[in-house]
């Protein structure tokens, strides 16, 4: 099992270095994009800077701990966007009946198809994200404690928005078009992002059970400003029925899946 | 005025966009969701604060509620003219009997009309209980406003558009472009809450009237004199910018060559 990971691993760093050589072959555009990824987090940070000009605290959560939670939405965006993009193209290799070629490898197919196509752009953005939650942690003397359920709750995370994702194009293998379906989830994790006790109960439900844009964003935040087991323990189930609910929709759908090949 | 030719494009537009009704019902739902993530984060900061910026919890929310509204009313992407210009793809468009500026704007109007409708109704229901509660000043001129405001909207994306033609890696300076306007036209957030200064300059801008001050009108929060004031501004800068527009664009269509065979 860990021989396998450590493979997985190692594919994945490959991965990840041809498209960083290709993307370093266009500089240019390369610093362009990594300005876009910054001008898009500012938006969030400089709306809630004029908003804590006239507050202390919006809900309870303090400046700090509200640009932490804007960060850590960023985080998980560019996490998977580096990481899972290559889901894009599930859909039209569905469509198109050139999945084969993929099935063929000798290779954990769900593997290949989500992490194949890893998009480095995002590596700076990602780096930056660590060094900030690595200064936060030292300049809030956060314990050990919180930051191991933080790590567990970011995996969870991870994990969560990994598996939403591989549930939606997982639908291609019997709708033609899921469109974009991308955006809803977008939307959903804008509802995440923002501090958990502005929604009503039955609001708060939904973001956790049903989208789980709460697991996926708003959870890791609300235990860095505050370790609550219970919430982690609950961040740990659902993440882990909805990775066997992603693995069993692919599987059903990649033995659906008919080739166009001759 | 004969507007035949307006209206068939207008008619192209709409089924256009109505052909895929999964899309077309969710970009009608989506600025309400993102509504209702507002309405949820002011009403928790109302509880412990009865104004701020001089807003009350219901302007703030209605703020927010109208600004969603103006968001799918005037977000178009007139910023492609500038890559269809350098990618050789308007030659069809140049044959046709109207004018390339024209011809976009009204395409662009066309792909609103569903949101035009869902707006005009609303706005009427909101003018119906501003007559009951005597606050109809400022709400009149609103329409005026929004107008504008999808008028300006058209000309400052096709500007920004236009930088495609001159420089190669635009996309990010079109989205980091985008990304201010919007922060500055106040989509995410009033205006008001920004240092006076600040204000005090936008409010002489054409980025005001994108959203900000249509908003403020439907809101009764404009005088009579400054609503006075904003017709006359937001007129000069319409003229500005439609001569602006139309001047670059015919100067670019003159070096303009066609890759057609």
């Amino acid at each position: 099992m860990i021989k396998r990971i450590k493979a997985f691993m190692k594919i994945e760093y490959l991965f990840i270095k041809q498209n960083l050589l290709i993307m370093l072959q266009f500089r240019i555009s390369y610093f362009m994009s990594i300005l876009y990824e910054i001008a898009e987090l500012s938006v969030a940070l400089i709306c809630y800077s004029i908003m804590f000009m006239h507050m202390d605290s919006i809900a309870g959560w303090t400046r700090n701990e509200v640009f932490f939670l804007a960060i850590y939405a960023y985080f998980v965006d560019i996490t998977c966007t580096m990481f899972f993009i290559g889901m894009v193209s599930i859909p039209e290799y569905i469509r198109n009946g050139t999945l084969d070629l993929f099935l063929l490898k000798p290779i954990n197919k769900q593997f290949l198809l989500t992490f194949r196509r890893p998009n480095a752009v995002q590596i700076i953005g990602f780096f930056g994200c660590i060094i900030y939650f690595t200064f936060y942690i030292y300049a809030n003397h956060i314990s050990c404690f919180r930051i191991g359920l933080f790590f567990v709750s970011m995996i969870c995370s991870i994990s969560s928005m990994y598996n939403v994702l591989l549930i939606v194009v997982s639908m291609s293998f019997w709708v033609v078009k899921i469109g974009d379906m991308w955006s809803i989830i977008y939307t959903f994790n804008n509802l995440g992002s923002k501090p958990l006790n502005i929604y009503p109960k039955i609001v708060r439900a939904i973001l956790i059970f049903m989208i789980p844009s709460a697991i996926i964003i708003n959870i890791p935040a609300q235990i860095m400003r505050e370790p609550n087991i219970r919430i982690l323990l609950l961040s740990v189930f659902v993440s882990v029925f909805i990775a066997i609910i992603g693995r069993c929709i692919f599987k059903a759908g990649l033995a659906r899946y008919e080739s166009a090949c001759g | 005025m004969q507007l035949k030719k307006e209206i068939s494009i207008l008619r192209i537009e709409i089924l256009k966009s109505m052909n895929y009704k999964a899309f077309f019902w969710y970009s009608l739902i989506n600025p309400f969701i993102a509504f209702g993530v507002q309405f949820f984060l002011w009403n928790t900061v109302y509880l412990v604060n009865d104004e701020i910026g001089g807003y009350t919890k219901y302007t703030m929310i209605m703020y927010f509620f109208w600004s969603s509204i103006m968001a799918i009313l005037t977000n178009s992407d007139a910023v492609e003219l500038g890559n269809d210009i350098k990618n050789g793809n308007i030659d069809r468009e140049l044959l046709r009997p109207i004018s390339l500026v024209k011809y976009r704007f009204w395409m662009h109007i066309g792909k609103k009309v569903p949101y035009i409708i869902l707006a005009l109704l609303l706005w009427i229901v909101y003018l119906g209980y501003c007559i009951i509660t005597k606050q109809i000043d400022g709400s009149a001129w609103s329409l005026y406003f929004v107008c504008v405001a999808i008028i300006i909207n058209y000309f400052v994306n096709l500007l920004i558009g236009l930088l495609a033609i001159y420089i190669e890696e635009v996309w990010v300076i079109n989205a980091i472009i985008t990304f201010l306007k919007n922060i500055l036209a106040g989509y995410y957030i009033p205006l008001s809450l920004m240092p006076t200064s600040v204000l005090r300059f936008l409010n002489w801008t054409p980025l005001s009237f994108m959203c900000y001050i249509p908003v403020e009108s439907m809101l009764n929060r404009i005088s009579k004199d400054m609503i006075i004031i904003y017709v006359v501004v937001s007129a000069v800068w319409m003229v500005v910018l439609h001569f602006g527009v139309k001047n670059v664009v015919n100067k670019l269509l003159k070096k303009y060559n066609s890759a057609c065979g």
